[in-house]
């Protein structure tokens, strides 16, 4: 009882060392704690979700696909289920501006649509099951009525039940589009015969499939693909359907992200701790020779100093572990909502903050424990001695005579006490550069994004508008558009084929590019990309995908024909993802050149083309911009929450080593100030002591901050955009003035207290 | 000539709720150039009047003179300046740097004072020319008092200030810093002031000043100081 009661008093009075010590371990479980309930919540809402709705493994689409050939590939012994759609995209406005995909399923077994209201699908019923985000935008409800426009005829039908698609968690319609905008790009689920009525040739052109899950992708897809013949387009799996994949990409990446931090804050944690406890254990040692003297077992007196880890940490931890879902994880998951649609959203806890709460706790306790273990061990009357400071070890910079010789005897002191406490230099030293590191990822996280959009729409891109034309535009009217613009455009011709290599088959994108300068492509050094006359290039994300390599062929399956084609040189491109080549090229080759994007500069005759019947979509490159720059609002949050984790990690830990430093050389301040030394002497020798320290930890946090920047950025690209890290001078300089201003705070208000430094203490015994 | 003047100086402490008056109106004079001892028991006022001497306390009534200064009314700057140029400490407890040598020990205070001494002659002068780079924890006891004789002589102070010498030593280390403490401060014609609990050390000293409860019991002059071999410890 009376232990606990020093323990407490303990505490009190050295609240500010463990204050530094509670913050490391709240923060480090809250931010974990905080991110994983927003992974964890979505990884098990997506899990039940797609289990619920049987999410399907395989897409297969295809001409024409008949219950024969569903047959067939059902006799893959892989393939476990099979479901025939049908997928036709039409229009909900007469502009044909709001354009709706219709699916149309034969069954509804796999993929199904997750109902909100109305009625449950019915793949035989009338009317349409909407996108309930459409609904939502254009305040549609159930049993109201929306017309679907196709060529020159309109289709009336109702509705009949909101539904969200677990296929549609991240549709955005269209390549150019990196945001989801409902009301604009949105799904329908009807019969086959109500997609007939709007149009009477369509027919099953998708085969959704559910196989095993040890599954050869290589040999089911190219089994399939022989089992079909001309009729086979491509065969995605669910790591190339984007819709989809992304969504459980991003969970990874958050997951890794949660990861990285926690670790972060694990290690200050223990080093925090280890520096407080020796320390605390040390001023101590002629009580623990008392406690001693007195009876009290070795082992309750390690318990006793074990508790003071144990208390800080459990109750640090638990306010963390309380605080995060009610914080951090509710603006994270927030974020995430703009986009993906998910029928629900959850903030979800899971075992692995138990783990990381046992872990720390385990491991503040057991650091505590261990530094009083040497003190234990000691007779009583060994520790009720002043314990002999050794410091008779030379610093290895003494040995450069020459530099050491002209050093001040404080800057002396100062790094021989530098090079005596290891333990408390090196924790300072990663108070800065943790403190450096963790603003440069989060300042370089939003230049490498800006910098992104900067390269892709200013450089890359320089047209004033995209449209999109339809593959079925005559060569009469490319001739007028081509006039029409007086040569102020560009054709470009973007396709999704499969790509087929010895090791690997997959769905890519390719681009074939017309003569002209509004679309230059990029690579992650910014330079421009010429496009090879012998070959293609291939973006580095595709090839890594893939296994691609340079001066391979590999073969593109377009219009149920396979072509081989040299991959002449691969490039770390940063958007879009797939193959590029020449028009040149690709005529080479035989094949036609159907373009269907158009990409202009202003012209007056724009509005009339854009009148144009073959002309599908228009959009403006300053509206892509805006897009863009939507994505840094999802990682916002995560950059204001680095911004203050550095903060808070920089007062923090420096405050509490200024403060454990300037307590440890008290009696030395004292003399100094008894032998006549001036308040402002005595703060140099303090500001030395951290300057050595801040410097260090400074350059250590560039050179670390940048390869972590690297990684970071590395964890938010996705399949479609992979960032380059950046950092703009000015966010250098800017995270340089906070690490280093943090310090000089600190410092300037633990100096302070030179002021009042009771020279009495001087004369006193060290105890 | 006089070194230090005490006018009716009164020290009061707040304790709690009430006052502890350390010092009661205490007056006397300590010649320059001889050695001084005050003498008393613990609560006598030793320390108090250590810490007025030094300039680490202000009184709260009276007069401290020190060679015709009145030091009482100086500012904190001014007293900093006092302990710098005027003032030579040696501890009880050495209170060297540990991080620093021997030599950097004794040469850090060298610079504060325009009028110091050279450190390395210092440290020859209390016999550790051979201890140089030593750092504190590799030297005696005895050294670590002899290092801290040549860190209060090296800045040249007029007055050489020392809190209980021998107290942390044995007798015979004792003896042989009190005697070098003695020899120097002749050799350098300083005015040494050592406060102690320690008798014997007073049969050397030129004058003993007795103290009890705050107040001066008597001022002793030793007509014959006893050289240190004489003192039975």
């Amino acid at each position: 009882m009376l232990l606990i009661k020093k323990m407490c008093r303990d505490l009190w009075n050295m609240k500010s060392q463990f204050l530094s010590i509670f913050l490391m371990c709240m923060l480090g479980v809250l931010i974990y704690s905080g991110i994983e309930c927003v992974w964890y919540g979505m990884e098990v809402e997506s899990d039940k979700y797609f289990a619920e709705t049987n999410l399907a493994d395989v897409w297969l689409n295809g001409n024409n696909i008949t219950y024969s050939d569903k047959n067939r590939i059902e006799g893959i012994e892989s393939v476990e289920q099979t479901q025939l759609s049908a997928v036709y995209d039409s229009f909900l406005d007469e502009n044909n501006e709001e354009n709706i995909r219709l699916i149309a399923n034969a069954a509804d077994n796999i993929s199904k649509p997750y109902n909100y209201s109305g009625k449950k699908y019915d793949p035989n019923g009338d009317g349409i099951w909407l996108d309930k985000d459409y609904a939502d935008a254009k305040d549609v409800s159930v049993g109201d009525f929306i017309r679907v426009y196709d060529d020159e005829k309109n289709f009336k039908l109702k509705v009949e039940g909101l539904v969200y698609s677990p296929e549609y968690i991240s549709y955005t319609g269209t390549l150019t589009s990196i945001i989801p905008k409902h009301e604009k790009y949105t799904f329908g689920y009807v019969s086959l015969d109500t997609l007939q009525d709007i149009n009477s040739s369509v027919r099953y052109n998708q085969l959704k499939m559910v196989v095993e899950e040890d599954t050869d992708f290589y040999e089911l897809k190219t089994r399939i693909h022989s089992l079909l013949e001309e009729k086979y387009i491509n065969c995605i799996e669910l790591s190339e359907f984007n819709q989809v994949y992304s969504f459980v990409s991003k969970i990874q990446q958050i997951k890794k992200m949660a990861i990285m931090f926690s670790v972060i804050f694990l290690l200050l944690a223990i080093l925090c701790i280890r520096t407080t406890m020796k320390r605390i254990v040390q001023k101590q040692r002629i009580q623990i020779g008392i406690l001693k003297a007195v009876g009290i077992y070795n082992f309750a007196i390690k318990i006793h100093y074990a508790m003071y880890g144990f208390i800080v940490s459990i109750i640090a931890t638990l306010l963390g572990y309380i605080l995060a879902p009610r914080t951090i994880a509710p603006v994270l998951l927030d974020l995430q909502k703009d986009f993906y649609s998910m029928p629900k959203w959850s903030i979800i806890s899971s075992n692995y903050s138990i783990v990381l709460i046992v872990l720390m706790v385990l491991i503040c306790t057991i650091t505590a424990w261990l530094s009083c273990t040497n003190i234990a061990k000691e007779v009583p009357a060994q520790s009720l001695r002043n314990q002999v400071i050794d410091s008779n070890k030379k610093t290895f910079i003494e040995n450069i005579e020459g530099l050491w010789n002209n050093l001040s005897f404080e800057w002396r002191w100062v790094l021989r006490d530098a090079s005596r406490n290891k333990a408390r230099t090196l924790i300072a030293i990663v108070g800065v550069f943790g403190s450096m590191m963790l603003l440069i990822a989060s300042l370089g996280l939003q230049d490498s994004i800006n910098k992104n959009n900067d390269v892709i729409y200013n450089e890359q891109y320089t047209y004033y508008k995209q449209l999109t034309v339809s593959p079925l535009m005559t060569e009469e009217d490319k001739a007028e558009i081509e006039q029409k613009l007086f040569g102020d455009y560009q054709w470009v011709m973007s396709i999704s084929g499969e790509c087929k290599n010895s090791k690997n088959i997959g769905t890519v994108n390719v681009f074939v590019i017309d003569k002209g300068y509004y679309y230059n492509i990029k690579n992650a050094n910014h330079i421009s990309i010429e496009l090879p006359e012998d070959g293609l290039v291939v973006s580095k994300q595709t090839a890594k995908e893939l296994e691609i390599k340079k001066n391979e062929y590999i073969n593109l399956l377009y219009k149920g024909t396979e072509i081989p084609i040299k991959v002449s040189d691969i490039q770390p491109i940063g958007t879009p993802q797939g193959l590029f080549c020449s028009k040149e090229y690709w005529q080479d080759l035989g094949l036609e050149f159907v373009p269907n994007t158009l990409l202009t500069g202003k012209s007056k005759n724009l509005s009339d083309i854009e009148e144009e019947s073959f002309v599908k979509e228009t959009v403006e490159k300053s509206v892509q911009v805006e897009e863009a720059d939507r994505v840094i609002d999802s990682v916002r949050g995560v950059i204001i929450l680095l911004i203050m984790a550095a903060i808070s990690l920089s007062v923090v830990i420096l405050y509490n080593l200024a403060l454990l430093n300037f307590s440890e050389k008290y009696r030395e301040y004292a003399t100094l100030k008894v032998l006549g030394a001036f308040n402002a002497e005595i703060k140099g020798v303090i500001y030395k002591g951290s300057v050595l320290n801040v410097l260090l930890g400074w350059i250590i946090g560039t050179v670390v901050g940048w390869y972590f920047l690297k990684l970071y950025v590395y964890t938010i690209s996705t399949t479609t955009t992979v960032y380059s890290p950046f950092i703009k001078v000015s966010s250098y300089i800017c995270a340089t003035l906070v690490a280093l201003g943090c310090s000089i705070f600190v410092n300037f208000v633990v100096a302070r207290k030179a002021i009042a430094i009771d020279m009495v203490e001087s004369l006193k015994s060290v105890e | 000539m006089k070194a230090l003047s005490f006018n009716n100086v009164s020290k009061e402490y707040s304790v709690g709720h009430g006052v502890v008056r350390a010092l009661d109106g205490i007056s006397f004079d300590i010649e320059s150039e001889k050695v001084t001892v005050i003498l008393g028991p613990s609560g006598s006022g030793k320390s108090t009047m250590l810490n007025l001497i030094g300039g680490m306390d202000k009184l709260t009534s009276g007069q401290l003179m020190v060679f015709g200064e009145n030091i009482s009314q100086y500012s904190e700057r001014e007293l900093t300046k006092y302990r710098r140029n005027r003032i030579g400490f040696v501890f009880q407890f050495y209170n060297l740097i540990p991080s620093l040598n021997a030599y950097e020990n004794v040469a850090i205070v060298q610079k504060m004072n325009g009028n110091s001494f050279c450190a390395k002659e210092m440290i020859r002068n209390v016999g550790l020319e051979n201890r140089l780079k030593h750092f504190p924890s590799e030297l005696s006891g005895g050294e670590l008092q002899r290092l801290s004789i040549a860190r209060a002589l090296c800045k040249n102070p007029d007055i050489l200030l020392c809190d209980e010498p021998t107290g942390a030593l044995d007798s015979e280390t004792g003896r042989m810093v009190l005697e070098l403490l003695t020899d120097m401060a002749k050799k350098y014609k300083k005015t040494v002031v050592i406060v102690t609990h320690n008798a014997s050390i007073a049969l050397c000293a030129d004058t003993v000043v007795h103290l009890k409860d705050g107040h001066i019991e008597e001022v002793v002059k030793n007509e014959k100081p006893l050289s240190v071999d004489e003192v039975d410890w």
